[in-house]
């Protein structure tokens, strides 16, 4: 009810309240835990668990708050009025709770707000010691967050005079079945590496750091990895169904903020191992758990302050830029200060006893993948350290990305499938020999096939260098070969071990070895998920990609046989037909739907595709493309309606062939199923032990169990799909649209416009970046007006030029490069041309690959003086104890 | 907090009625039409419910009255040391001969590892049997380990001085108030020392 003109809502004022008592609970329960482990008072930490539970129902009431103002349509709140609608639909409503920068922040509060609750709930009485440090620590982040909605960023702001009668609805783009599931997953990925941080914490100040502690913290770091292994691969699903440009990952800074965490959990998961075996290790550990959650809230910073530019941030602000340095400065000083002040707990001997160990194995991909996490940082932050030094804005495209993290994602894949192989301690030359014969037996003939079958995986590739190049494809079919081969005999020969032990037979026996050491097994599905990502994206460098302007549709005649005319192109094998044209409106969009017909190279149809562009009334003018996929196992045939005309039925289209890019997502499948194993409690696999059953029906529960975990995750991805179009097949208009809708000129669209004659035209084209803000694409590939009119731009440029030798040609381009420049600045290079961002990962991957080697001699040279001065064990066994130390080796699994 | 309070299903059962009582009241109002304000506001009552509950719980926590056992950290003693221990060296010695019938450790190197590994869990096992379990030791023996548990938790952690003095006067205060036992026999009944906190040897491998 409003008091004079200003509205009142009882909703933001409740919210409101709900969120500053959280602050007050956060705060509470922050200082209470201190006080409570620093006393040894068991009152005060029991103060400060409730504390953290109060402050999460509090929480709970505020986001319940915040949904019911959406689907209740309470516009007085401004953030409602920004993001949603009378019409959306209400699972885009709820969406929109995170759909902008505030409710992104309060959605933030809330995911933490339920896993921790989970986490002290389930640990509070095994980690009594250190519980009051934990729960400070979460609290800590807890009220930053909470500061930032409470002084910068209320959710719950109203308007001061009249508010709208309507919302101005959700960006079209997140109005998309993978938005809704794609940052819940990512938050939950970000949020859940608190956790182990708190526990790092926790440990750290309590000095309580021995195993015990590890433990947990595994567990939470793997659910962390699976989260954002779920929100990777979802957010990459999206762009590939929603932007329009054929691809699923760009290197894009958001896409990058999610990905430089997941590589330092993957490290942890790998190095905890070495912790568990040997006992060395902690302090590395440590801070992977602190880099982890630095690179988190690093992340977050990135998308929220706009120190980089992206498709996907939420904009520019400095003040929330500041705050979050503040912020990211005190994590980093009180975890370094902390492991500093333990650091005689921490510090351990560690020694290794070969090269050929796994041991060694986990520390090269620990370092491989610091590596990674470090460049990707590097390279997404260049533009803003480049434009800090010397006041000019300095882009890394796609091409920079991929130099370094090609090759680097190769030798990882490599050591995907040579660490199982090894032994722990020490892998003699015979066993060497042994382990690695089949596996590369495997890798070589894949090779072969490759280069048989298809020749053009030949084609080499620059790595970290133009002057550097490879038959990376080759490398790549080759490595995948070898770690599927890995992984196969790892399972065929535990297999075949376990029916030994157990007189079982193989399918008892294989669920039996998962279920008993999932660690291991769950990782090695792992593994194979990722061998299978690898296959996928291979497939990237055969994409094929055509434009076509189509004047009029044509006429199909029932069961005709192939169509030909001025309505139908050949491309890849594939005959296409422009079959429609159709509009259709509705409360929320207009939509214009174009039917396309497939046919295969035997003339017969395969299939209709409805490739659309949707206008929402509250978009802003801002048409959402509507690609239309037709998936096979080899490749997707995308279909894009780039441009069109109603009036005269002109339609632009762009295919895309995509090779294998289903084995992307089928490899996140199997990735995720493999992290679920690992996942899997103690007390199941007791639960499925315990009853005398046959071994098929012990089988029986363990399949049930498998195959709960494996629909899981095939639900995610086989539920999901891309909306629709709305189309109307055949033309029937309903609604009057404007002549020219969706195109600046009618009667061309400006994806067709101006395509490269020759192939430098093309390569100028493809190195500089489209500056309308796109998803980082090229001139060549960016479908906008301005991408038409640079291209036009270069053509003229290099109109009339000498392209007869590569000298001529080299020169051509580069003067081309040179003029764009000048003209728009360095930023408009997709690959850098100075020395410094080659220089700067050149010089860190040489320094570390030195120290790696002198690190791992030492280690190795330590071992073998311990080993030369430690007695040898020469006495006999004591009977009675052997038979005891045996019956309770009989009843260990 | 504690499982064992007598009032624990009564208070449940109180705040399940509060709950149900609310959510019908919600419900009712809207003629049991389930839209989604409706479920919304259930769950926002349902975070009402909780915030007050945990809010008096922590204020009830804050005030409580220290519980004479409810020691700060229950030390490990001995026995879980070892036991801990042993678990881990089983699991090696199984990791091992699993990793020798996988063909990636030799006859050689295998049987060394396993032979270190099992001397050690001989030892292990021997200073269990030593250990024993409370029942077997006299009040004073189990008053004198406890205090040297807590002793050595105390040591690693740095407590305030205010703790240390509290735990060495409940532990004379114990001493005192049982009768003086007869010296036990040095060889048999003598605790063995606690094993170090930190393992060297292989842990869990699955």
């Amino acid at each position: 009810m409003p008091t004079g003109n200003v509205p009142f809502s009882p909703i933001a004022l409740v919210g409101t309240i709900a969120i500053l008592g959280a602050y007050l609970a956060a705060a509470w329960a922050f200082a209470s835990g201190i006080a409570g482990n620093a006393r040894k008072s068991r009152r005060l930490v029991n103060a400060s668990v409730y504390g953290l539970y109060g402050f999460s129902a509090l929480v709970g009431l505020a986001s319940a708050l915040m949904i019911y103002a959406f689907v209740s349509h309470d516009y007085s709140i401004k953030y409602v009025a920004a993001t949603s609608d009378t019409t959306m639909s209400t699972a885009y409503k709820i969406t929109s709770f995170w759909g902008g920068l505030d409710g992104s922040l309060l959605f933030w509060v809330l995911v933490l707000a339920l896993f921790s609750t989970v986490a002290i709930a389930v640990n509070h009485k095994k980690h009594r010691d250190m519980m009051g440090y934990v729960v400070a620590t979460i609290m800590a982040v807890q009220v930053f967050f909470l500061s930032l909605l409470i002084f910068t960023k209320n959710p719950f702001n109203t308007y001061l005079t009249t508010p709208p009668i309507d919302g101005q609805g959700l960006n079209p783009l997140l109005q998309n079945y993978w938005m809704v599931i794609h940052p819940p997953s990512l938050y939950t990925g970000f949020v859940a590496a608190t956790i182990p941080f708190a526990f790092g914490i926790g440990a750290l100040a309590s000095g309580r750091l021995d195993d015990l502690w590890l433990g947990s913290v595994r567990v939470w770091m793997l659910i962390c990895f699976g989260f954002l292994s779920l929100g990777l691969i979802l957010g990459g699903r999206w762009a590939y169904e929603e932007l329009g440009w054929g691809g699923y990952w760009a290197w894009d800074p958001v896409e990058n903020a999610g990905l430089m965490p997941w590589f330092t959990a993957t490290a942890f998961l790998h190095s905890a191992i070495i912790q568990e075996q040997r006992g060395t290790m902690k302090m590395w550990n440590l801070a992977l758990v602190v880099m982890t959650f630095f690179l988190t809230v690093f992340g977050t910073f990135m998308t929220r302050s706009g120190i980089v530019q992206s498709v996907h941030a939420f904009g520019e602000d400095n003040v929330l830029a500041v705050q979050f340095v503040v912020f990211l400065a005190v994590i980093l000083i009180v975890s370094i200060g902390l492991i500093v002040h333990r650091s005689n707990k921490l510090s351990s001997r560690t020694e290794f006893d070969s090269f050929y160990s796994r041991e060694f194995a986990f520390l090269v991909n620990n370092w491989i993948l610091l590596a990674c996490a470090f460049f990707v940082l590097f390279a997404t932050m260049f533009p803003t350290i480049s434009e800090a030094v010397n006041g000019s804005r300095v882009s890394v495209g796609i091409p920079f990305f991929n130099k370094w993290m090609v090759p680097l994602g190769l030798v990882l894949l490599f050591l995907a499938g040579a660490a199982p192989l090894l032994a722990w301690r020490k892998t003699t030359r015979e066993r060497l020999k042994s382990q690695f014969l089949a596996p590369a037996i495997i890798a070589a003939i894949t090779i072969v096939v490759a280069v048989i079958a298809f020749p053009q995986t030949k084609h080499l590739s620059p790595l970290f260098v133009d002057q550097l190049k490879l038959p990376v494809s080759l490398i790549n079919f080759g490595m995948i070969g070898f770690v599927v081969g890995s992984i196969v005999q790892e399972f065929w020969r535990g297999t075949r071990v376990r029916m030994h032990q157990t007189g079982g037979d193989p399918v008892s026996s294989i669920l039996g070895l998962v279920l008993n050491k999932r660690r291991k097994y769950g990782g090695y599905i792992v593994h194979l998920g990722v061998a299978v990502i690898f296959f996928g994206i291979a497939g990237k460098a055969y994409e094929q990609m055509t434009d076509r302007t189509i004047e009029k549709p044509a006429v199909v005649q029932a069961g005709g046989k192939t169509p030909s005319g001025a309505a139908t192109w050949q491309f890849s094998g594939y005959t296409f037909t422009y079959e429609a044209l159709g509009h259709t409106s509705d409360d929320h969009k207009d939509a214009v739907t174009a039917q396309v017909g497939i046919y295969d190279a035997k003339g017969n149809r395969i299939g209709t595709e409805y490739p659309a562009k949707w206008d929402f009334h509250k978009g802003e003018g801002q048409m959402t493309t509507e690609v239309a996929i037709r998936v096979t196992p080899t490749e997707d045939i995308y279909i894009v309606l780039t441009g069109f005309d109603l009036d005269t039925q002109l339609a632009n289209f762009r295919v895309y062939i995509n090779p294998l890019i289903l084995w992307v997502w089928i490899g996140f499948m199997i990735l995720g199923f493999g992290t679920l194993v690992c996942l899997i409690p103690q007390r199941v696999v007791d639960r499925l032990s315990w009853k005398p059953k046959t071994r098929l029906g012990r089988a029986a529960d363990v399949s049930i169990v498998a195959g709960i975990a494996f629909a899981v995750v095939l639900g995610i991805g086989s539920q999901a799909r891309a909306d629709t179009p709305a189309g109307n097949q055949g033309g029937a208009a309903t609604e009057h649209v404007p002549a020219g809708m969706g195109m600046g000129n009618a009667g061309a669209g400006y994806a067709a416009k101006n395509r490269p004659a020759n192939e430098t035209q093309a390569k100028a084209m493809k190195e500089l970046l489209c500056p309308c803000g796109c998803a980082r694409q090229s001139i060549l590939d960016c479908d906008c007006a301005t991408a038409a009119d640079l291209r036009a731009k270069v053509m003229a440029m290099m109109a009339g030029a000498d392209l007869s030798t590569p000298a001529a040609r080299d020169r051509v381009y580069n003067s081309v490069l040179a003029a764009f420049k000048s003209e728009y600045g360095e930023s408009i290079w997709s690959t850098p041309r100075s020395n410094i961002p080659w220089l700067f990962p050149m010089l860190a991957a040489v320094g570390g690959l030195g120290l790696l080697y002198v690190v791992g001699r030492r280690f190795v040279a330590r071992s073998a003086a311990a080993t030369a001065s430690a007695a040898p064990v020469t006495k006999e066994e004591d009977e009675t104890y052997a038979d005891k130390l045996d019956d309770e080796l009989a009843d260990t699994d | 907090m504690s499982a064992a309070d007598p009032l624990r299903m009564v208070k449940l059962a109180g705040l399940a009625i509060v709950l149900v009582a609310g959510w019908l009241f919600v419900l009712g109002t809207n003629h049991f039409h389930v839209t989604a304000p409706v479920v919304f506001v259930c769950l926002g009552y349902l975070a009402v419910v909780m915030t007050v509950l945990n809010l008096w719980r922590t204020g009830a926590a804050a005030a409580a009255t220290p519980d004479a056992d409810d020691v700060w950290g229950r030390p490990m003693g001995a026995r879980g040391e070892l036991e801990k221990e042993k678990k881990t060296l089983l699991k090696a010695i199984k990791e091992a001969e699993f990793d020798l019938a996988m063909g990636k450790l030799s006859k050689r190197d295998a049987d060394s590892l396993i032979k270190q590994y099992r001397a050690r869990a001989i030892d292990v096992i021997k200073e269990l049997d030593h250990v024993g379990d409370d029942a077997a030791l006299t009040v004073r023996e189990q008053i004198e380990r406890e205090v040297k548990a807590r002793r050595q938790l105390a040591a690693q952690d740095k407590p305030s001085k205010r703790a240390k003095n509290a735990a060495a006067a409940k532990a004379e205060k114990a001493a005192e108030a049982k009768p003086a036992e007869p010296a036990p026999e040095p060889d048999a009944d003598k605790p063995a020392e606690p094993a170090t906190t930190e393992p060297e040897t292989a842990g869990e491998a699955r």
